[in-house]
């Protein structure tokens, strides 16, 4: 008597479950979802000038907060079988919200600024210490450009895709973001990738 | 007649069937439908917009929301995004009468009132297939900014709510809706998407063209150089290959008749030649692509944000008849006077919006509303 009584409470639960399922599921769905759920597809992002390619790690893997003054690397690879002297300009920049009810953030500031030269044997690989001395601010995220550095271009240009006081602009194509990171205290900071901030 | 063992097993059934269902809601992943090309911001009907509002931005919208819906057809369903129906009612009072539909869309979270940044629409690849509302994988400064993580979901929200005829997708590329601005055939992209994008998720300038132009369905004009924010502060699309460019030499001639009460522009007006030769660079780039420029007065601010802007527009095709929707400010009368000179000169008609409150906060009109259908 109860193994008939489980059966059927089974069965009517099954027809009912599986016409639930069939007849809503579709729309249910449909409504919208978020797939296609997209992250950056470069895990490393490179700078490639004159067949040198530029990377930028924080030493260690360095997780930074505010207040630290972060210490990076810099990787020159000579793709090439030439000797061959180059130059790269590095950026640190600062955005915040200038106010919340704005449609975006203030334009970013600039921490700290240093362009290294480098010479560099066929297929050499260089590594450069970078000491930043900028202390970046709370609650702002942080970004570190690479570009290359443009010989006709004087130290402090007003040229095209620069602005006076030569943090790179949105129009500089040639430069790339290297490392973003994030330094909002009220949270634990977002982990240092070279993707996680546009 | 139903035995208690059959209806205790239908009740169970349903409770399984809802649990399986509410878990698909979360975790199923259907494969994205088929997309239609960005819409056009000239070309069709105005059917179905999206606003967004937030009551602490009250002060900011609360008049070009009054003067813009105020000026819409019964035709017109405006779906409005809130954070709670009390955020809506308070804008369905101060909005006063309208023609136009209001539909909440309530989202529970942070959230701010610029609505053009968060998503795309992508028209429907066929009559029978959804609109996308291509959203980015992530908001800029989102970590710092909550209203900034929550419009981060906002395009899965309206679809969930509008049901099967939006669909939302993400990525794979950064930008805000504003960096785009399309016709019915060239979608010109500002150079700032190429920087937040190279290296991160496409590998070459390229490849971002490329990607660009499969997911828009449109020809992909890349500005290499313009002033540092969206299109639409500086540039509209006016149908017929036309663009109109803001130009501050303009703006700055109609100031000098004396003609204008007040600017209160952040650092005052940004006239020099920098900031002009990015203005003529964007004009010098749309002739570079086939376009009929015509140059309208602006003033931009020396902040580099805040722009007087009468590109910042919504248009609406009914027929041969076109309406553009163009931003007014307070105390600045020959400049209004002359930019709906040059939008009437175009054959259209003028409905005004009054953005005074609004342009401080780095954006305007086309700013604050999206369109999600264009018949």
């Amino acid at each position: 008597m109860k193994t008939n009584n489980f059966t059927a409470i089974g069965s009517a639960a099954l027809v009912t479950a599986t016409l639930t399922v069939g007849l809503f599921l579709p729309g249910f769905v449909s409504a919208g979802n978020d797939s296609d759920s997209a992250t950056a597809k470069i895990a490393q992002p490179k700078l490639v000038a004159h067949g040198v390619q530029f990377t930028l790690t924080a030493v260690g893997n360095q997780v930074f907060k505010a207040g630290d003054k972060p210490v990076f690397e810099l990787t020159a690879t000579n793709t090439t079988s030439q000797a061959t002297d180059v130059s790269v300009r590095i950026f640190m920049t600062a955005t915040s919200p200038q106010n919340r009810l704005s449609r975006m953030p203030s334009f970013p500031s600039k921490l700290w600024e240093k362009t290294c030269s480098l010479t560099l044997s066929p297929n050499e690989i260089k590594d450069v210490v970078l000491n930043t001395v900028a202390i970046p601010p709370a609650n702002s995220t942080i970004k570190v450009l690479l570009a290359p550095v443009d010989e006709n271009v004087s130290a402090e240009p007003v040229a095209q895709g620069r602005t006076a006081g030569g943090i790179l602009s949105a129009n500089d194509s040639s430069a790339i973001v290297a490392l973003s990171y994030s330094t909002l205290v009220s949270t634990p900071p977002a982990p240092l990738t070279g993707s996680t901030q546009p | 007649m139903l035995r208690w063992q059959t209806l205790t097993g239908i009740v169970l059934g349903l409770v399984i069937g809802i649990a399986i269902l509410n878990l698909a809601g979360s975790r199923v992943r259907q494969p994205a439908p088929p997309s239609g090309a960005i819409l056009s911001e000239c070309d069709g009907h105005l059917r179905e917009l999206v606003i967004q509002y937030e009551p602490s931005a009250r002060e900011i919208v609360a008049t070009p929301y009054r003067d813009f819906l105020g000026a819409l057809g019964g035709d017109i369903t405006v779906d409005i995004v809130c954070p709670s129906h009390a955020a809506f009612d308070e804008l369905v009072a101060f909005a006063g009468h309208v023609n136009c539909t209001l539909r909440p869309i309530i989202v529970n979270h942070p959230m701010t009132t610029w609505a053009r940044d968060r998503w795309v629409a992508l028209a429907p690849a066929s009559p029978t297939s959804p609109t996308t509302l291509w959203s980015q994988p992530g908001e800029a400064s989102a970590e710092l900014w909550p209203a900034r993580a929550g419009d981060e979901r906002i395009g899965v929200d309206i679809a969930r709510t509008l049901g099967s005829s939006v669909f939302a997708r993400r990525g794979p590329l950064f930008f805000d809706g504003g960096d785009f601005l399309a016709d019915d055939d060239t979608v010109f992209v500002m150079p700032r998407v190429l920087q937040r994008n190279i290296q991160l998720t496409v590998a070459t300038r390229k490849e971002f063209i490329l990607d660009l132009a499969a997911e828009l369905k449109r020809h992909v004009v890349l500005l290499d150089e313009a002033p540092e924010h969206h299109a639409a502060m500086f540039m509209a699309s006016a149908g017929n290959k036309t663009v109109l460019v803001g130009d501050p030499r303009l703006g700055r001639q109609l100031i000098a008749s004396g003609t204008n009460a007040s600017l209160a522009l952040p650092g005052g007006p940004d006239f020099s030649e920098q900031t002009q030769r990015l203005f003529d660079a964007v004009a010098g780039q749309c002739a570079a692509a086939g376009y009929k420029v015509i140059r309208i007065p602006t003033i931009p601010a020396s902040d580099g944000r805040s722009f007087m802007t009468y590109v910042n527009v919504l248009i609406d095709q009914q027929g041969s008849r076109r309406i553009v929707y163009l931003p007014f400010y307070r105390g600045a009368a020959s400049l209004n006077a002359s930019a709906r000179k040059i939008w009437e000169d175009l054959g259209y008609e003028v409905c005004p919006v009054d953005c005074t409150t609004t342009y401080l906060h780095f954006g305007c009109l086309h700013c604050l509303v999206n369109v999600l259908k264009r018949s």
